[in-house]
């Protein structure tokens, strides 16, 4: 009775653990959520006669994507032979989002740090091509599983043989359990005295890894192997197959765990899966077995040992003969291990993420395999790193160790973001002051100011006269405002523009008032503030909080004419097999007006000339000519410099981590990274030709009137039309008309 | 065309003139060179300066309506933008508006000042019926074009298509009287 009772309850036991397993077999299996995190990709390198890329950044551009380098003529994709300034490289086949490009051997020449001539190897010339888009880092969870999923029919020839002859000789054979491998691992165990064989089918490998624990016991061993059977009977071998080369563990990168095939294979040797050669595959294959024990970069001996096994098996099994056995035992390891990517991308990745979770779910991220492509430029984000890194040292000098620093980088025309520093040490991760530091703004707020005057040509030209005098006012609260110059001086009457050049605080809350508070509100607005704004005489001279992102935004906006396009970092989300979920592009509003955008272009490019950001000529070559705002908020805590050139927008922002004062200013504190990044990055000088309706006319500096040949300096000075002054400077001969208007 | 005429010569002659605006500072003066002939460097699309204008003789004047398809008339400023204005029109004219639009952004990041990538970007968005992005696209198309370029009547062409079909019929006169085109 008590037998019988017994026997049920087991029988009872039994079903419960069967039923429960093939659910969780079932629905975790088939639903195929792998933790796929999205991989975020940088813009690819574009390719053509002309494009601003020397041989030298080209090939750091490919070693960046571990190809390798061939004293001859390369042999596969992946390789690639330098000669003088030249290339000749095999571009591996690549899909971005929907277009697939094949893999393509090219030559370039390259001539004054540009790209001269791109031609098919052995054929005629190719007007564009790219490379494949570097991949930049991937969305994985704070503490988890990171993988690039692969399908069975992506693995290279040799890895599936490779693998059953180690792993499971028997795949084909058994139906998810090997009891015939069970009893040869029992007998050599205990004629060995301990494990020294496992057993383990494939399938009950990644039942273990899927779902149990790493525990030993007879239970778990037991439900490990119902599970495979079931595993067995609801899918197929090639299903199973696929899924343990996406699964398999292949290492740990801090918090994050190398997951699959593909991903082991980038993470180990920086190159695809397809490139790998019989010994790295062996060692791959090999690291399978515990890739702790086995890490070849910690223990280089075991992991040379383990793949010399995994190669004599194959040569047993007659997968490769003895030569290519003899050619692998003698092969180095090949480790590279992301020691070519000379930037770190921990900032904009933090940038994209936050892109991301407004249009999707957390889980889509993590979870889907989704390949993402943005803006970034690796080459403009290098030479940012490199800029904030060179300078930093010296600032900390006077402005305190804690000193922090920012850098956003955007394309004029696109509003693309292209570079992001997020920090001063841009590797570390940790508080993202380009995106979450909104600090005061100093200065930077004047071009608005100044935009709204000049918005009323016939009240102000960049030529008016100011008034830079001490003053006083009551504000509604009964508070005093008094604002005084940085210099503590001031400067009595100065035309319009020098007084933004050289940021004269007295003469631009003159102004500002005289405008009216409100009207500068909107010029913000209208430039692409979107933030709260405080309409308080103070604003005038810098009131307002900004991340540097957001003051990007404002000066990009500027620098394209007056249109505001929202800044962007990502250029498309797609799903793994290619499907647009996400397409970024291109929208403008109109934001200004392009005739006085363009007056404050000539001043603020005076500002490098003869106000505040002279002293960047030091670092800018004297043909790179560029417009920049310096920027230094109450108290000295915070250094700003905004600026750009025709195509490149860039601003810097430097302050103490805790808010604190610090001895420097936006000149000697921020414009610093900001001429060195422009410098290196070989900044496209500023465009000012004159839009329609607006006509240039020489003025004398002195008296800002115009001015012809008897006066000893002439200064050439944008008006918009109509507002040329009528009276001439007193230097001129001729009193009436000038012989300069004629030509108009 | 006194404009076009007088255009060199007012560069050249304010070139002049900032030479000698040297004394009050040592810095380089207004206005220097719109394009820098030694300075294209890593952000310097050498390729897609605007072309100098060109002595365009005593042609005629053709009205907008009149205007020749733009195939004909437009071309991009340098290989790599052409190559990609010809897929995009290939891809437009197979129904594809947007990979057309995809096509002309990727000119557009390489050759961010090209005025006819730009003119073709803003016909796209018309096709597609975003008459206001096209409008907002086709002035910017104007600002990186010359006086008497082609591309300028082409976008003013547009301008006023599109101001015709918001009801703008102000607007769109004012816009079509700048649609002139001299062969």
């Amino acid at each position: 009775m008590l037998a019988l009772l017994l026997g049920a309850l087991a029988f009872l036991a039994f079903t419960v653990l069967i039923y429960h397993s093939d659910r969780t077999v079932r629905q975790r299996f088939s639903s195929a959520r792998w933790v796929a995190p999205a991989q975020v990709y940088a813009a690819p390198q574009e390719l053509y006669s002309g494009a601003p890329l020397s041989a030298d950044a080209l090939e750091a551009a490919l070693l960046r994507l571990g190809y390798r380098e061939r004293e001859a003529d390369p042999e596969g994709p992946g390789e690639y032979q330098r000669s003088g300034q030249g290339l000749h490289l095999w571009r591996r086949a690549f899909v971005l989002g929907d277009q697939r490009e094949p893999e393509l051997q090219l030559q370039t020449r390259h001539a004054g740090g540009a790209l001269s001539t791109l031609r098919a190897h052995g054929g005629g010339s190719l007007a564009l091509e790219r490379l494949e888009p570097e991949r930049i880092g991937s969305l994985y969870p704070a503490q988890g599983e990171d993988r690039e999923l692969l399908q069975l029919e992506d693995w290279p020839p040799g890895l599936l043989e490779g693998l059953l002859a180690v792993e499971d000789q028997r795949f084909y054979r058994h139906p998810g359990v090997d009891p015939q491998g069970l009893a040869r691992a029992f007998v050599r165990n205990m004629r060995a005295g301990r494990v020294v064989e496992g057993g383990s089918t494939l399938t009950q490998q990644l039942v273990k890894n899927l779902f149990l624990s790493n525990e030993r016991s007879l239970p778990r061993k037991a439900r490990e192997a119902v599970m495979a059977l079931l595993l067995e009977w609801h899918f197929d071998k090639q299903a199973i197959l696929e899924a343990y080369g996406n699964e398999v563990y292949l290492g740990q990168d801090g918090q994050r765990a190398i997951h699959g095939f593909g991903l082991g294979s980038r993470f180990w040797f920086s190159k695809p899966l397809a490139e790998l050669n019989t010994a790295e595959l062996a060692l791959l294959v090999g690291m399978v077995k515990g890739p702790s024990a086995f890490n070849p970069v910690r223990n280089p001996e075991s992991a040379t040992a383990r793949r010399n096994v995994v190669l004599r098996v194959w040569h047993e099994q007659g997968l490769i003969d003895s030569q290519q056995l003899a050619e692998a035992e003698a092969a180095e390891l090949g480790i590279v291990q992301g020691g070519r990517q000379r930037h770190t991308t921990t900032a904009f990745l933090d940038l994209v993420r936050r892109e991301l979770r407004r249009d999707f779910p957390e889980q889509a991220l993590t979870y889907d395999g989704l390949q993402i492509h943005t803006h970034l430029d690796p080459q403009l984000q290098a030479l940012a790193e490199e800029a904030v890194r060179e300078t930093v040292p010296a600032l900390r000098e006077r402005g305190g160790e804690g000193l922090q620093a920012a850098l956003v980088a955007t394309g004029v025309a696109d509003g693309r973001i292209k570079a992001l520093v997020g920090s001063a040490e841009p590797g570390r991760a940790g508080f993202n002051h380009a995106l979450d530091a909104r600090r005061q703004i100093g200065s930077l707020v004047k071009p608005a100011v100044y935009y709204t005057a000049l918005s009323r040509p016939r009240d102000y030209t960049l030529v008016t006269s100011l008034v830079d005098s001490p003053f006083e006012i009551t504000l509604p609260n009964g508070d005093r405002w008094a604002p005084r110059n940085f210099s503590g001086e001031s400067h009595g009457e100065v035309p319009l523009y020098q007084a933004l050049a050289k940021s004269y605080n007295q003469s631009t809350a003159r102004l500002a008032l005289e405008l009216g508070i409100p009207a500068v509100v909107r010029t913000l607005r209208d430039m692409g503030v979107q933030g709260a704004i405080p309409a308080v005489p103070a604003l005038a001279l810098g009131a307002l909080e900004l991340s540097p992102l957001e003051v990007a935004g404002v000066y990009t906006t500027l620098a394209a004419g007056g249109y505001p396009s929202r800044l962007r970092a990502i250029a498309g989300v797609y799903e793994a097999d290619g499907e647009a979920l996400l397409r970024d592009e291109l929208r403008l509003q109109r934001g200004l007006d392009r005739k006085v955008a363009h007056l404050v272009h000539w001043a603020l490019a005076r500002t490098l000339i003869e106000g505040t950001a002279r002293s960047s000529r030091q670092y800018l070559s004297p043909t790179r000519m560029l417009a920049g705002k310096t920027g230094t908020s109450d108290g000295q805590r915070d250094a700003w410099f905004a600026g750009y050139g025709g195509s490149l927008q860039a601003t810097v922002w430097v302050g103490q981590g805790d808010n604190r004062k610090m001895d420097l200013t936006g000149a000697s504190g921020a414009m610093p990274i900001w001429a060195r990044f422009m410098e290196a990055a070989q900044a496209e000088a500023i465009a000012l030709r004159s839009p329609p309706g607006v006509v240039l006319q020489t003025v004398d500096p002195d008296s800002g009137l115009p001015a012809d040949k008897g006066c000893r300096t002439l200064l050439p000075v944008p008006f918009v039309e109509g507002s040329v002054p009528e009276r001439r400077a007193p230097c001129a001969r001729t009193r009436s008309r000038s012989w300069f208007d004629g030509l108009f | 065309m006194l404009k076009i005429a007088a255009l060199p010569t007012l560069l050249a002659l304010s070139l002049l003139l900032g030479g000698c605006a040297t004394s009050s500072n040592s810095g380089p003066s207004w206005p220097w060179p719109d394009e820098p002939s030694s300075d294209s460097g890593r952000y310097g699309d050498r390729g897609d300066a605007p072309p100098p204008p060109r002595d365009s003789g005593p042609g005629e004047m053709r009205r907008a309506e009149e205007l020749p398809p733009a195939e004909q008339m437009l071309v991009a400023s340098n290989d790599a933008g052409q190559s990609l204005l010809d897929d995009a029109r290939g891809a437009r004219a197979g129904g594809d508006a947007g990979r057309a639009a995809s096509l002309l952004e990727r000119g557009i990041s390489i050759a961010p000042r090209d005025a006819v990538l730009w003119y073709e970007l803003a016909e796209t968005r018309r096709q597609q019926g975003r008459l206001d992005d096209a409008e907002t696209l086709a002035l910017r198309a104007l600002e990186y074009a010359w006086e008497g370029e082609a591309v300028n009547a082409y976008s003013w062409a547009l301008i006023a298509d599109v101001r015709e079909a918001r009801g703008d019929t102000q607007g769109a006169a004012r816009a079509r009287e700048k649609a002139t085109l001299r062969l």
